[in-house]
């Protein structure tokens, strides 16, 4: 079982959705606290923090994937079926569900924690997608799904699109493609498992 | 922002999490469990379901078919196919060194050449049905090829050749194969395919050119090998496409022909997908059943557990792509994890089989022991393919044990 890396990022990506976030991190505030210094460097450091907080763990539970799948009793393709379709949940929730918001969030740069970290970016469908990808395609590929939606997500809250406006269309049509991708995504994933070796 | 509604959102979240990744292992990812394989365990399962044949042969030479043990009941009935594929797996089971095996097949070798059918230049193997299969004739062969391979004695080889002529009067030139010759009306049941005997020809053909090089058995056996990669799940309506452990054998022979020696790309390039596909399938199939436990909740997920038939298949069709995949270059990265896969087969059919002491709680313990059974029915071929899938394994492990 090879698998595809360009799979894997897609996945990551869409079960994140940046675009999604967009106006959540867009109104982020270092909230709570008058800190000019905060305000100086703007909520896309805070983002950014969050997002580094999030990779860090999430790359620790993927050098660890192959550990503690054998622990478990879990084979590689089993888990990525599993992860298949955890991202088509994924998917169904961004179409179906609420757009995230800023609020609550902890103030200042406790926002980097709640909610850029959690739950924004550390959450339990991309675990499954990286901890899949370390025992299957790697854990550079991990990785690299890992530091590409990271780095997606700053983009995102250092792009500040105003609403009302073609830019703010545009990211409406990038979150919907990111939506379906992780329909898409999760398929294949689940394909792929049920047919590795 | 009040702490209460954050603490909330940090609550929602880690529930998500326990959410994910329990629905995850309760749903899809239960455990995988493959009892340990050592080369005394295989042996001594392989010796028990040898023992097994050897305590219910009847006189004529055939075997019990069926049986319930809970009321102690033989359910009659017989198969020709299946009678040679016992045979076959018991001259497995004398060339991996099992005590006994070559008598018990040799005796079951001769009730079929007491029940052989001849029309012209060839014979096939049917005592009474107007349904002459290629089936039962290309397992001859297989049986007879692995005989002629461990013993060296070429005793059976125009029985060989006889066979392998009726088995070509049903190749098409398509390399399909047609599954019957039609008794009555004296042809082929032209239109009529298997789903397992086109691999079984296939199998077949390709022993034919191993055992006889220069008598050109290879173009039928290339021709009806590139039907089954390419064709026949579409051509004869097979989806999913069929898992074929008889087809498994054959490309692990056609890796094995004198033409292909020194070769590190044997297949070609359709037959590399296709043992690429075929592991996925059968990969899927053993860790499905792996996860199988018969008592409740689990039996609600993942259903009961499968026959040894079934399960031995699974093991025979993987160990045969595992040589597959060790003989040609483009396939070696899938020979670790289908070997893991071939492995937990052989452990999980060497667990499920019926050990003496529990024997000898039924009524009848000579025709319990050393079986397979669901639902307290045994068949012999339960027997047949998973002796074959813990005999199938040992080059697996000889190889793991090499430096």
């Amino acid at each position: 079982m090879t698998g595809s890396p360009v799979l894997v990022v897609i996945a990551a990506l869409a079960v994140v959705n940046p675009p999604r976030l967009a106006p959540a991190l867009t109104s982020l505030r270092p909230l709570g606290v008058d800190s000019t210094s905060i305000r100086r460097q703007g909520s896309e450091a805070v983002v950014g923090v969050g997002v580094v907080i999030s990779v860090a763990v999430l790359a620790l539970l993927a050098v660890s994937a192959t550990w503690v799948l054998d622990i478990v009793d879990v084979s590689a393709p089993t888990l990525r079926v599993g992860t298949g379709l955890v991202v088509v949940l994924a998917g169904i929730r961004h179409a179906l569900g609420r757009p995230p918001t800023a609020e609550p969030a902890l103030g200042g740069w406790g926002a980097s924690l709640v909610p850029v970290a959690v739950p924004f970016t550390c959450r339990p469908d991309l675990a499954l997608v990286v901890m899949s990808a370390s025992t299957i395609e790697g854990l550079p590929t991990a990785l690299a799904a890992l530091a590409a939606t990271g780095l997606a997500v700053v983009t995102v809250a250092a792009a500040r699109v105003p609403t009302g406006t073609a830019q703010e269309r545009l990211i409406d049509l990038f979150a919907w493609a990111a939506t379906i991708g992780a329909v898409a995504a999760g398929v294949a994933l689940a394909v792929d498992g049920v047919y590795g070796v | 922002m009040p702490a209460g509604a954050v603490s909330r959102r940090v609550i929602a979240a880690l529930v998500s999490w326990v959410v994910v990744f329990g629905g995850v292992r309760v749903v899809i990812a239960l455990p995988e469990r493959c009892p340990p394989v050592s080369r005394a365990v295989l042996a001594e399962t392989a010796e028990e379901a040898v023992g097994w044949f050897a305590r219910n042969q009847r006189s004529d030479g055939t075997w019990l078919y069926r049986y319930d043990r809970s009321a102690d009941e033989d359910l009659g009935g017989y198969n020709t196919v299946r009678h040679a594929g016992v045979l076959m797996s018991l001259y497995q089971a004398h060339a991996a060194g099992v005590d006994g095996a070559l008598e018990v097949a040799d005796r079951g070798l001769a009730w079929a050449q007491a029940n052989l059918v001849e029309h012209g230049d060839w014979v096939a193997l049917e005592p009474s049905s107007n349904r002459v299969t290629t089936g039962a004739a290309a397992l001859l062969v297989a049986g007879l090829a692995e005989r002629r391979l461990a013993t060296g004695d070429p005793v059976h080889d125009e029985l060989m050749r006889a066979l392998g002529r009726f088995l070509l009067v049903h190749v098409e030139p398509s390399g399909a194969v047609i599954e019957s010759w039609d008794r009555r009306a004296q042809r082929p049941a032209v239109g009529m395919y298997s789903p397992f005997f086109t691999g079984e020809v296939y199998w077949a053909l390709a022993l034919l050119h191993e055992a006889f090089p220069e008598e050109g058995w290879d173009e039928p056996a290339v021709g009806v090998g590139r039907y089954l990669a390419t064709e026949r799940d579409e051509a004869e309506g097979y989806f999913p496409a069929v898992p074929d452990h008889w087809a498994a054998y054959g490309m692990w022979v056609t890796t094995r022909w004198p033409e292909h020696s020194g070769s590190d790309r044997p297949l070609d390039d359709h037959q590399v997908g296709y043992v690429e596909r075929q592991a996925g399938l059968g990969s899927v199939q053993v860790r499905w059943e792996s996860q199988r436990v018969d008592p409740f909740p689990r039996y609600l997920l993942r259903g009961r557990r499968t026959l040894g038939a079934g399960l031995g298949t699974l093991g025979e069709q993987l160990t045969g792509l595992w040589q597959v995949a060790v003989a040609d270059e483009r396939l070696g990265h899938l020979a670790e994890p289908i070997a893991e896969r071939a492995l937990c087969v052989a452990g999980m059919a060497a667990d499920r089989q019926v050990a003496e002491a529990e024997a000898v709680r039924w009524s009848d313990p000579d025709r319990v022991r050393g079986a397979w059974f669901q639902f307290d029915v045994t068949q012999m071929d339960d027997q047949q393919h998973a002796l074959s899938a813990v005999l199938l394994v040992l080059p697996i492990l000889d190889a793991q044990e090499q430096p």
